[in-house]
């Protein structure tokens, strides 16, 4: 039993060696407390240290550690409770075991509510209990202390509170979570220290655990603490099942938060990955659908293309064997062109763009009396006049000058712009014109020649007829008058043939010239009319004029435009036995020419002569020309004048009613030289 | 008889020069005939010795003649101060323009184109004296 006690007494207080601190200033109590000590049945050792006063207890505490204090109440210095208090103020953990007198228990009382842990009365029972008290008193410390190292081993923040919110208990790490110590917080309001307010905090769990004495949990996030928490509050409760505080523990769920959050990331992530991807499965199977559509068109048109293509290889195939074919069409055509160019009697002859001959062929050869190895790569050497025909000189090697007639022409030659130069050999027909216009002169010179030879005999023969038929010679007899008057006639038509021959040839070679002067053809019409009365009258007709009054002056050749007339009228009246000769001058159809029509009431021409009225030296058969005396001139020296006049005149007619010239004559100028 | 002395008191004095005696004899007669004094010749060189002689009022001159032509008579006596004032017509058988043109420019008042007719001659040679007698008097 006694080992055994021994054992307990260690595991108890944990301790051999126990440090007293006696106060006690009455020295009879202070050796009795100390022999008890020293008579300690138990295997521990006490060491003591003793204090008269108060000041001297206090010193004792600050400079060294103790394990307990044993206080007597009533000391110099001070007494009664007021002593416990300025020890435990000192140091709040230690011990105390109060002495007290006899009849002082409830001094005992007052001193264990102000901080004592135990009293005793010194008496004979102190040697049974003093020991016994001072082990108890140790062996509670040490379980207080482990409690307490216990609930600030705790990570979470712990503080215990009464039921009416006051803070009872707070652990190391709840201190340290609000930066405050232990005993700052204790005894106050845990709504006051957690959240500031003077009245609990709605949000606490507190509230319902409170109410419904069950535990319950939070997740808080405290501005004040400024890391998410999670808050479980437990009830406490007594034997009777009624609430007497609460364990309210927090928990920081930072890295749980956090981990949270990334999950909850995560998820979101992942969500809207998954959404992209469904998206993009989606616009996938789109395209997929869109890629099948397409396929399917494009077989479609792949199967056309190839039907086309082979359709288009057939029609190849047929077009190339029609190349074939053409290519040797062309071999012969160019075979051909070949034999033309070659065999062209005239000279063809390539020049460059710089003048250089190119090309001759053998007719070109023969015209310079040289071969093509010498003219290749010469200078051409005329000038290059292109679309018109040009006269050239060139030397024969042996033959001398050649006259050539050259027309050049813009060709493509070998990819190049060049010059196709014609050359037409015509110095035969350039000797053959001189010969031609020398003839021609000496025509014209025979013509006139002859002509004024025959002016001068005649002029005497006419004239010396005159004076005999008009008896200025003395008086003839009827017989001799009429066959004077034969001669008259035949002179006078000699004399109208000389002049129309002399006429004619002066128009031919071009020595007439008309001279264009302001007149008014009325006015020709009206002298015409008179001169020409007298053989009308003659003959028994009317001659009738038609004038226009509106017709504008214009310019002509007065005397050649009368000689076209007289011959017309003349040869109207000629042609005319019964009826009349109208002569009309009107505007003509498009205000630019003045018309002059002579109408007879003849006997017409056939239709099939008209073309020939005109011809030089025609004179119609059958008709009475021979009773008229033309010279079959008159309308060719007509149709020439009018012509000068750039005019033109014709004929129409009815056979059996009559026959009607007209000519017509510019009203406006032509600018134009004219040709003949 | 009155007519004949009107005439007498206006007759005029023609040359007429040609180298062919049978038109020179025609037109004299015929001239003579109408009233008019007549003086021939037959060359240029006697057309102007007449001229100077015998001063006539108007002349007909042949174109081509011996001893110097129509043109060359027609240049000299338009040069003269004392014949520049006598009318002269061609009466040629020369019927080119350039005949023509060069007679009217070298003085010549008309140019008669062989065989004329006589009527008409007359006619212009009556008009060519009217037509000087006008010219003269305010000279």
């Amino acid at each position: 039993m006694g080992t055994e006690t021994i054992d307990k007494t260690q595991i108890l207080t944990g301790k051999d060696l126990i440090k007293v601190l006696l106060v006690e200033d009455d020295a009879v109590d202070r050796r009795t407390v100390e022999r008890i000590l020293a008579d300690c049945p138990w295997p521990v050792e006490f060491v003591i240290e003793s204090a008269g006063s108060l000041s001297e207890a206090v010193e004792c505490l600050g400079s060294k550690r103790h394990d307990i204090v044993l206080l007597d109440l009533v000391l110099p210095d001070s007494s009664g409770v007021e002593t416990v208090q300025r020890v435990s103020e000192i140091n709040p953990h230690i011990p105390i075991i109060v002495l007290t007198g006899l009849d002082d228990e409830g001094t005992g009382l007052l001193a264990i509510e102000n901080g004592a842990t135990d009293y005793l009365i010194k008496d004979q029972s102190l040697d049974k209990i003093l020991i016994r008290t001072v082990l108890y008193a140790l062996a509670r410390k040490k379980e207080t202390e482990n409690w307490w190292r216990t609930f600030d081993a705790i990570s979470d923040l712990v503080f215990i509170q009464d039921k009416d919110f006051t803070i009872t208990k707070a652990n190391k790490a709840f201190a340290e979570a609000i930066n405050s110590k232990p005993q700052d917080i204790i005894g106050k309001k845990c709504y006051e220290v957690l959240h500031n307010t003077s009245t609990p905090w709605p949000g606490c769990p507190y509230q319902k655990t409170h109410a419904d004495m069950k535990s319950h949990t939070e997740e808080i996030n405290d501005p004040l603490i400024n890391i998410p928490l999670l808050v479980t509050t437990s009830p406490i409760l007594d034997d009777n099942g009624n609430l007497i505080g609460g364990v309210h523990i927090a928990k920081d769920v930072t890295e749980q938060k956090k981990a949270e959050k990334l999950i909850l990331d995560t998820n979101l992530q992942l969500r809207e990955t998954s959404q992209k991807l469904l998206n993009a499965k989606q616009e996938l199977e789109k395209k997929n659908e869109a890629l099948e559509k397409a396929h399917k068109e494009l077989e479609t048109r792949v199967e056309e293309r190839t039907a086309e293509l082979s359709k288009a290889n057939e029609l190849l195939k047929k077009e190339i064997a029609e190349r074939k074919q053409m290519e040797s069409y062309l071999r012969a055509s160019e075979a051909n062109l070949r034999k033309v160019i070659v065999g062209n009697p005239d000279g063809i002859v390539i020049v460059d763009k710089n003048g250089i001959v190119r090309f001759v062929n053998p007719a070109a050869e023969s015209l310079f009396g040289r071969e093509d190895k010498e003219l290749l790569g010469e200078t051409f050497g005329f000038p290059m006049v292109l679309d018109e025909t040009t006269e050239v000189e060139t030397i024969h090697k042996t033959k001398g000058i050649v006259i050539v007639e050259m027309r050049m022409v813009e060709i493509d030659w070998e990819g190049e712009i060049s010059y196709l130069a014609s050359l037409h050999n015509i110095t035969e027909r350039k000797e053959a014109e001189e010969k031609m216009k020398k003839a021609m002169e000496i025509k014209s010179e025979f013509i006139s020649m002859a002509s004024h030879e025959l002016r001068t005999p005649l002029t005497a023969i006419k004239e010396g007829v005159r004076l005999v038929i008009q008896e200025q010679t003395g008086k003839l007899n009827d017989e001799q008058k009429e066959f004077l008057g034969i001669v008259k006639r035949n002179v006078e038509r000699l004399a109208r043939l000389i002049n129309d021959i002399l006429d004619f040839q002066k128009l031919e070679s071009g020595k007439m010239d008309v001279d264009m002067q302001k007149n008014d053809v009325n006015e020709i019409v009206k002298e015409i009319k008179e001169t020409m009365t007298p053989l009308s009258s003659e003959k028994g007709l009317n001659l009738i004029i038609e004038l226009d009054d509106s017709i504008p002056i214009i310019k002509f050749d007065k005397d050649k435009i009368t000689q076209v007339l007289t011959n017309i009228v003349n040869n109207a009246i000629k042609f005319t036995e019964h009826g009349s000769v109208t002569i009309s001058t009107t505007k003509g159809d498009n205000d630019n020419i003045i018309q002059v029509s002579v109408s007879d009431t003849g006997p017409g021409i056939k239709n099939e002569d008209l073309p020939r009225l005109f011809n030089e030296f025609e004179q119609l058969a059958g008709g009475n020309e021979r009773k008229t005396g033309g010279s079959g001139l008159g309308l060719a020296i007509s149709r020439k004048i009018i012509k000068k006049h750039n005019a033109t005149i014709w004929a129409e007619s009815e056979p059996g009613k009559g026959t009607t010239f007209h000519f017509v004559l510019p009203i406006k100028e032509r600018r134009r030289k004219p040709r003949d | 008889m009155s007519v004949v002395f009107k005439e007498k008191m206006q007759t005029k004095k023609i040359l007429v020069v040609d180298d062919e005696p049978d038109v020179v004899r025609i037109l004299s007669k015929s001239l003579m005939t109408d009233g008019f004094e007549v003086v021939t010749a037959y060359d240029g060189l006697e057309c102007l010795a007449k001229v100077e002689n015998e001063p006539p009022d108007l002349i007909l001159l042949d174109n081509i003649m011996p001893n110097m032509d129509g043109q060359a008579v027609l240049k000299k006596l338009k040069a003269s101060k004392e014949t520049e004032e006598i009318p002269i017509i061609m009466v040629t058988a020369l019927a080119d323009e350039k005949d023509i043109a060069s007679a009217q420019k070298g003085g010549a008042i008309e140019y008669v184109v062989k065989p004329f007719d006589y009527n008409v001659l007359l006619k212009q040679i009556k008009q060519s004296l009217k037509s000087k007698c006008k010219s003269v008097k305010p000279g």
